[in-house]
């Protein structure tokens, strides 16, 4: 009997390629595995040239949900608000793995390998290389960084398709583009009967992009202490008329700050 | 199966500025797209014939999973007849039961997956290629940023009392403390009108 069943798991096993440490493995036909080599967790299905290896989220459902709750202000009274639907995806990038520049310290290249723009992930891109609240480069930057998985079967996620081409840009000599999926959770949920997508980072649980609020406060304290230090500065000199660079600079600060929390 | 486009991806932007116009959403900055073929199963009910489609990709958009799609017209999947800039999403999970395997037709649906701009901020949509009309957004109404002019006259009121203070008598410490309070004052009334605007863009 055991003989028999040791021949059915041989049948379901397969050889293949962990792109996490380039090592040949022999795993079963599942659609998460973890590298016997490495540790790492890998998604198993649909690759066959080897499996890219994910980034283990750290960060819960409820976990997440708070921090989005937290960060949008989002009303607690009975009813007001309403969590529809919450998915923890995982999304590929594509990680520029040059052996010549490797280093533990030094940021890597990440660009996307699918646009969830419309659920509130923008994706990474040669013109665009951090999203606020997605920690997806410094996760993905060692092994260990990416953590693993006590039991990888026990994953509940979708694993989104890679549909984008790493941007066009060419990897240098003895560098190539490599596969990896990181885990965001995603939610849509209702305030006052208006539908929200957001997502969160399922590692560092912060809420990723446009689910980050702009922070008025901080633009108005810039402008204010702009204002204040120039004209401190200027007014010895040049007297009242000191308000006039000290305007300009507050209205600068004040403006800058504002797109910058923007564009995230 | 292949479903080809109807519509460009500059009829696609002014069916999206139109249906977020109608919802009042009109400040919209730059609208670009990329066109996507994503593979639906097809299953026709026993009966009247109507058809149901389920994606057959995990593209992580669930409302794109169960969708009503517009009558289209169908050719033999052809991998010359794809637009050179379109990207064709494989098919990766199976129709259902293995009964519902026969009956399950595997069609490529054209959809526009579009960016809008708004003060830097990208938020996307998933438009149908054929009428445009199954649209799937995230777009809100933001509070918008305050415009330059704005800014400047909400600004100059604090640089204004500054200037005043400067005809203050009184030391210089006297004058610093005078300013300092301005901004402070200033600051926090400026905060609260930003704060309560604010809620609008949380919230929609």
């Amino acid at each position: 009997m055991s003989g028999e069943a040791g021949t059915t798991q041989a049948a379901s096993d397969r050889l293949t390629q962990c792109l996490g440490c380039n090592g040949k493995i022999k795993v079963a036909a599942a659609r998460f595995v973890a590298c016997p080599l490495c540790g790492l967790t890998l998604v198993g299905a649909g690759a066959d040239s080897g499996l890219p290896p994910l980034v283990a989220p750290r960060g819960g459902q409820d976990r997440c949900w708070e921090a989005l709750a937290r960060e949008r202000r989002l009303p607690d009274r009975e009813g007001a608000t309403q969590v529809r639907e919450a998915r923890l995806l995982l999304v590929p990038f594509w990680l520029l793995d040059d052996a010549s520049r490797r280093s533990v310290s030094r940021p890597g290249v990440v660009v996307s390998a699918a646009d969830l723009t419309p659920v509130g992930l923008p994706p990474l891109a040669a013109g665009r290389a951090r999203v606020a609240g997605l920690g997806v480069e410094p996760a993905s930057r060692t092994g260990d960084a990416m953590g693993r998985l006590e039991d990888p079967s026990a994953l509940d996620a979708a694993v989104v398709a890679a549909t984008l081409p790493p941007d066009g840009a060419a990897a240098a000599a003895g560098a190539r583009w490599r596969l990896v999926y990181y885990p965001v959770w995603s939610f849509h949920y209702v305030v006052y009967n208006k539908e929200h997508y957001h997502v969160v980072d399922a590692v560092t649980a912060q809420p990723v992009g446009p689910a980050r609020r702009v922070r008025s406060r901080v633009a108005v304290w810039a402008a204010m202490i702009g204002l204040l230090g120039v004209f401190l500065a200027l007014q010895p000199l040049v007297g009242a008329a000191a308000a006039v660079p000290a305007w300009g600079v507050s209205l600068a600060a004040f403006r800058l700050t504002l797109l910058r929390q923007r564009a995230v | 199966m292949l479903a080809r486009p109807a519509i460009d991806r500059g009829g696609a932007a002014d069916r999206l500025r139109n249906h977020l116009r109608r919802r009042a959403i009109t400040r919209l900055g730059l609208i670009e797209g990329d066109l996507y073929f994503l593979p639906y199963w097809r299953i026709t009910g026993p009966g009247d014939g109507s058809a149901a489609y389920l994606l057959a990709a995990e593209v992580g958009d669930a409302r794109l999973s169960r969708v009503h799609l517009p009558p289209a017209d169908l050719k033999p999947f052809d991998t010359a007849a794809v637009p050179p800039e379109a990207t064709v999403v494989p098919a990766s999970t199976p129709a259902g039961p293995s009964s519902a395997l026969d009956d399950a037709e595997l069609i490529h649906y054209p959809f526009w997956l579009m960016r809008v701009e708004d003060s830097g901020r990208i938020e996307g949509a998933w438009i149908d290629g054929v009428e445009g009309k199954v649209i799937h957004h995230t777009l809100k109404l933001p509070a918008p940023l305050p415009s330059t002019r704005t800014s400047a006259l909400l600004l100059s009121v604090p640089a204004l009392l500054m200037a005043a203070a400067a005809w203050l008598p009184g030391g210089p410490i006297v004058f610093a403390l005078a300013c300092a309070g301005i901004a402070a004052v200033c600051g926090a009334v400026l905060s609260a009108l930003k704060e309560r605007h604010g809620r609008r863009e949380l919230w929609g």
